[in-house]
């Protein structure tokens, strides 16, 4: 086994050690604990950097990969399905060992800020608890080389998420909304659990490497539009867990638990799994699927900025935004753009954590006062939040120097050369629904700032009888104190100021690329290369026809492709060998120094990298003026005044109101599936009592005749017989009592009067 | 006078007989527990008498065999039975036996 | 040992036996009775001897006389008050008693001389037993002789358990 694997495996157990002992073990602990949380994160944290530093840093290339597995289920051989084994595998290569180092970053960095946020809750031990499964069962998804174990870790995810939401689960609100998030992920779950059969039925194995190789192979014996639809089902657990158009609506609810749970659960992590997940099948989709995908992107990306304008709740801005962003990330695997994509889940991960830790601090100081319109004037109070909440900001709407910049523009880019390369037409909706959100997001960005940290204090104009909104049940902070003028707001302590200023850091395009002006420059881009399809794409078919499409693909991949790296891998997965390291003798390192994409052999995959490399500089200029735009907006609503928004708002009050009631999502979601639900119970409810329990009732009747028939019966005849045998040995008994009379000789001598008896009885039989 | 002199089986017979009779008769006519378990020893060793009487004339060794677990068996029964005897005693007061008679009814 | 001998022998024996038996019946004190049937005890011993059974006669002696006879003083002793002079006990059943003890020995006796079925093997039992005894008990009769000790351990326990000293039930008379 591999050194790595053995750290990997360490990375993910770890934190389930501070799970299992904090969920036991917490009020015997001093500070419930909290220092076990804290510092097995810091040493899986550290073990992860290792990984990291490892793979990324010290080989430096591309195609880095082992794997390790072990039969976990082995069912021998099942009739009328051959062998059948489930097995159980981690894999790393750079995209694992990125998302390693990034999860254990934020999980401990949200550790060490919930020290003081959580402080004096009556369930902080069971907080971290919570907090270590979640970051055990995150890992896994990450670590996972086959379908199962990455649908057991994705409902693990799903329940810690739920635990989390529901964290205040005395509040009804936080109740409702847990309920809410965990039924509409089951809905995404079941398209991805039925995707995974799809491919499970095909090719009898859960193995990512294997499934591409079969399908690279041509083994997919059903017709294309079956791997069109395992691909969207699959995608389905994405939109799910990543809250994409239709089942967004449970993540802003999701913004009832812990703040830090937001920041590390509802939006750097858990809701970037789903986008890890499509990343990792990205080959096996089809084009059609990734059309179904990129405009689920866009319109997510699109409506999530127009209702985050309007909310006044400040978490729930952050919602919408983030909602928003993994818009932008699934449209930019649904056009192709897959290292930008992922790119900008990692920068997203870190500027969204520490805006959302950032708003956290600003509840935490204000006394759990959420809605944005009674704040104001924060920035003298709060310097350090400011400075970092800043910074973040103008990451999240891309303003040139940052991450955002870099990975946002690198998405569009790759829209607008995926547009170009589909030839037009409606293709365009994508890039220019992507360039309208990102100057919707500079707009309530700025909105945000501006009625958080400037201006003057507007905590008197609170109406007295709106004080309940938005406070969470928060043990520590009584109900006395929210009426204290803004002096009383303070700097957070140095636990929670740091993770603000580490996530602020890693906010500048610094980190990722030398250049600020092209994130392709970057290391990032180029240990995550973009992989070959495996299915073949729309315009190689039209030439081969769909009898050689698949021997087309294989072709292509016998060539070269860099991520699927089967030759290796698959001979000795024959020989038995659990581990190897791959490294390609591959000729695409080349071509990546020189900051293009990697040359495809899909034709369709070339044109969009082609065209997505001459659109790069056009997606500057456009996505510049966009923020410019939507922050110069901001100002003169805000700052200047121009434009009075309360006004604004009556005048457009249709287009208003739509906005700011989520475009009536919940309300739809209602009067459809939940009323329908209701209809179609109260139809079986009908049913139930009149058809079915009238066959019950009948049933009873027809008994209760049989019934009063056999009673009578029973009562005359057999109770008749019953009573004379009672009545029989009753009087024998009482004539034979006088027997009994106590004296164990006397039945000595009755019993000698029998032997004799006997005795004469044999003899006379003798003699005669 | 042969048959006095020549000791046969039925010699043996005659006393285990003999021996059943007065065990009997104990049980069935002694109030003393005490004696009534004298009684049922005497039934015992006739039994024995009678089992060694009949291996002896047989040849075979089954008659030896029973007439050790007989023994075996009164021992145990000797000690059961005294201990209830006892515990009689300590309830009644007394051994006589015609005045244990809450059987009756 | 000549013929007269021995059979003057067996008939001294055989009267101690059952004379001793029928004092141990018709004695009216227990005390009496009790060392009569050490007399029966000892009388059956012999005779046991007369019937090639050395090993159950030594058992007889050291089983009968040396654990149960002492058993029955014992029981004598505890249930009769030592200073109670009167160690005499009451008969009931007196008349059928008698009759059926004349019918039973009667029919017994009968049955005996007058059968003639009673016909000796060629092979008896002769000089000890004892070897004989130790074969078969390890070989055919193995297990009664392991239910056995099964058995007399349960007595020992049983009979401890009942005759044990219980105070609350004293405290209560």
């Amino acid at each position: 086994m591999h050194s790595l694997i053995q750290i990997s495996i360490a990375v993910l157990l770890l934190p389930l050690l501070s799970f299992v002992i904090l969920i036991f073990f917490n009020k015997r602990l001093p500070r419930r604990g909290d220092f076990v949380g804290v510092g097995i994160l810091g040493a899986t944290f550290a073990l992860s950097f290792y990984i990291f530093w490892s793979v990324v840093v010290q080989s430096y290339d591309p195609s880095f990969r082992i794997a390790w597995d072990f039969t976990w289920i082995d069912f021998g051989n099942v009739p009328g399905v051959g062998p059948l084994q489930i097995k159980m595998g981690i894999v790393i290569d750079n995209l694992t060992a990125i998302m390693l180092a990034m999860v254990t970053l934020i999980s401990f960095l949200v550790h060490l800020y919930s020290t003081g946020y959580m402080a004096g809750d009556p369930r902080y031990g069971r907080f971290f608890a919570y907090l270590g499964i979640f970051t055990f069962s995150m890992l896994g998804i990450v670590l996972s080389d086959n379908l199962f174990s990455i649908y057991i870790f994705w409902e693990l995810v799903g329940l810690s998420s739920y635990l989390l939401i529901g964290f205040y689960f005395e509040k009804d609100t936080a109740a409702d909304a847990q309920k809410k998030a965990f039924l509409a992920n089951r809905v995404g779950d079941i398209g991805m659990w039925l995707g995974i059969l799809i491919l499970y039925s095909q090719f009898h194995t859960f193995n990512y490497q294997e499934i591409f190789q079969n399908l690279a192979d041509g083994k997919f014996d059903m017709s294309e539009a079956w791997l069109t639809a395992a691909g969207i089902l699959l995608f389905m657990g994405c939109v799910g867990k990543s809250a994409q158009f239709p089942l967004h609506v449970w993540l802003p609810d999701a913004m009832e638990g812990p703040t830090p749970v937001s920041a590390l659960i509802h939006a750097a992590t858990m809701v970037a799994a789903g986008v890890y997940f499509v990343a990792r099948i990205f080959v096996l989709l089809t084009v059609d699927a990734l059309h179904v995908i990129a405009f689920i992107g866009a319109i997510t990306a699109f409506m999530a900025a127009t209702i985050a304008i309007t909310q006044n709740d400040i978490k729930r801005v952050l919602a919408y935004s983030t909602v928003s962003q993994l818009g932008y990330m699934v449209l930019g695997l649904g056009v192709g753009a897959y290292s930008a994509a992922l790119f900008h889940l990692v920068t997203h991960a870190f500027f969204k954590a520490c805006l959302f830790l950032g708003s956290g601090a600003i509840i935490h100081a204000m006394h759990h006062e959420q809605d944005m319109r009674w704040m104001g004037g924060l920035r003298k109070h709060m310097p350090w939040t400011f400075a970092t909440f800043t910074l973040a900001t103008l990451a999240l709407a891309g303003l040139p120097l940052t991450s955002g910049f870099m990975s946002k523009d690198a998405i569009l880019a790759g829209a607008i050369g995926f547009a170009n390369a589909e030839g037009g037409g409606i293709y365009y909706i994508i890039p220019f629904l992507g360039f309208f959100s990102a100057m919707l997001t500079a707009f309530y960005m700025g909105r945000q700032i501006w009625l958080v940290f400037f201006g003057e204090s507007r905590t008197h104009l609170k109406p007295a009888d709106d004080h309940h909104h938005g406070h969470d049940a928060h043990g520590s902070h009584g109900h006395d104190d929210h009426h204290e003028e803004v002096h009383g707001v303070h700097e957070v302590a140095w636990n929670m100021r740091a993770p603000l200023v580490i996530l602020a850091a890693l906010s500048i395009f610094a980190v990722y690329s030398p250049d600020p002006l092209d994130g392709a420059k970057g290391w990032f881009m180029k240990m995550i290369p973009t992989p070959e399809t495996v299915v073949g794409s729309a315009s190689g078919k039209a030439e081969h026809g769909t009898s050689s499409a698949n021997h087309n693909a294989a072709h292509l991949l016998a060539e070269a492709v860099p991520a699927v790296g089967h030759s290796a891998e698959t001979d000795a997965h024959h020989e038995g060998v659990a581990s190897e390291v791959i490294h390609e003798e591959d000729s695409h390192a080349a071509g990546h120094g020189d900051g293009h994409g990697p040359e495809f052999s899909d034709p369709r995959q070339a044109a969009i990298a082609h065209e997505a490399h001459d659109a790069h500089k056009l997606a500057i200029v456009i996505s510049s003026v966009m923020v410019v735009l939507g922050i110069s907006l901001a100002l003169i609503v805000y700052v200047f005044r121009f434009v009075d928004p309360d006004r604004t708002a009556r005048a457009i009050r249709p287009l208003y109101l739509f906005s700011f009631n989520k475009w009536y999502w919940d309300e739809i979601y209602q009067a459809t599936f939940i009323k329908g639900s209701i209809v179609i119970s109260k139809v079986l409810s009908w049913f139930d009592a009149n058809v079915v329990d009238g066959i019950v009732n009948g049933a009873g009747a027809l008994t209760r005749r049989v019934g009063f028939a056999t009673g009578g019966f029973d009562k005359y005849v057999v109770d008749g017989a019953v009573n004379f045998t009672a009545f029989f040995f009753n009087t024998s008994g009482a004539v034979l009592k006088k027997l009994q009379t106590g004296k164990v000789q006397t039945y000595v001598v009755l019993l000698m009067l029998a032997v004799i008896v006997y005795f004469i009885y044999y003899f006379t039989q003798l003699i005669y | 006078m042969e048959i006095l002199t020549n000791i046969g089986l039925n010699h043996y017979l005659t006393i285990s007989a003999l021996l059943f009779g007065f065990g009997l008769f104990a049980v069935m006519t002694r109030k003393n527990a005490i004696v009534i378990l004298m009684g049922v020893e005497l039934i015992l060793n006739a039994a024995n008498i009678n089992f060694l009487a009949f291996s002896k004339f047989n040849g075979g060794m089954e008659g030896v065999m029973f007439s050790l677990f007989i023994i075996v068996l009164a021992a145990a029964e000797a000690a059961i039975a005294l201990a209830i005897v006892i515990n009689i005693f300590k309830l009644f007061k007394s051994v006589d036996v015609s005045a244990i008679d809450t059987m009756k009814e | 040992m000549n013929n007269a001998t021995y059979i003057t022998i067996f008939y001294i024996f055989a009267a101690v036996t059952v004379f001793s038996a029928a004092f141990v019946v018709f004695s009216k004190n227990v005390i009496y009775s009790a060392f009569s049937l050490l007399f029966t005890f000892f009388g059956a011993a012999a005779l046991f001897v007369f019937l090639s059974a050395d090993f159950i006669a030594v058992t007889q002696v050291v089983v009968y006389v040396g654990g149960i006879l002492v058993l029955l003083l014992f029981g004598v002793m505890f249930t009769n008050t030592i200073m109670q002079a009167d160690l005499k006990t009451d008969v009931l059943h007196v008349v059928p008693g008698i009759l059926l003890l004349a019918a039973t020995v009667g029919g017994m006796l009968f049955t005996f001389y007058t059968t003639g079925s009673w016909k000796p093997s060629d092979v008896q039992l002769e000089g000890s037993v004892v070897e004989r005894i130790g074969f078969e008990t390890m070989s055919r009769y193995v297990l009664p002789f392991e239910m056995a000790s099964i058995l007399l351990l349960a007595a020992l326990i049983g009979a401890a358990f009942l005759a044990r000293f219980d105070k609350v039930r004293n405290n209560e008379q």
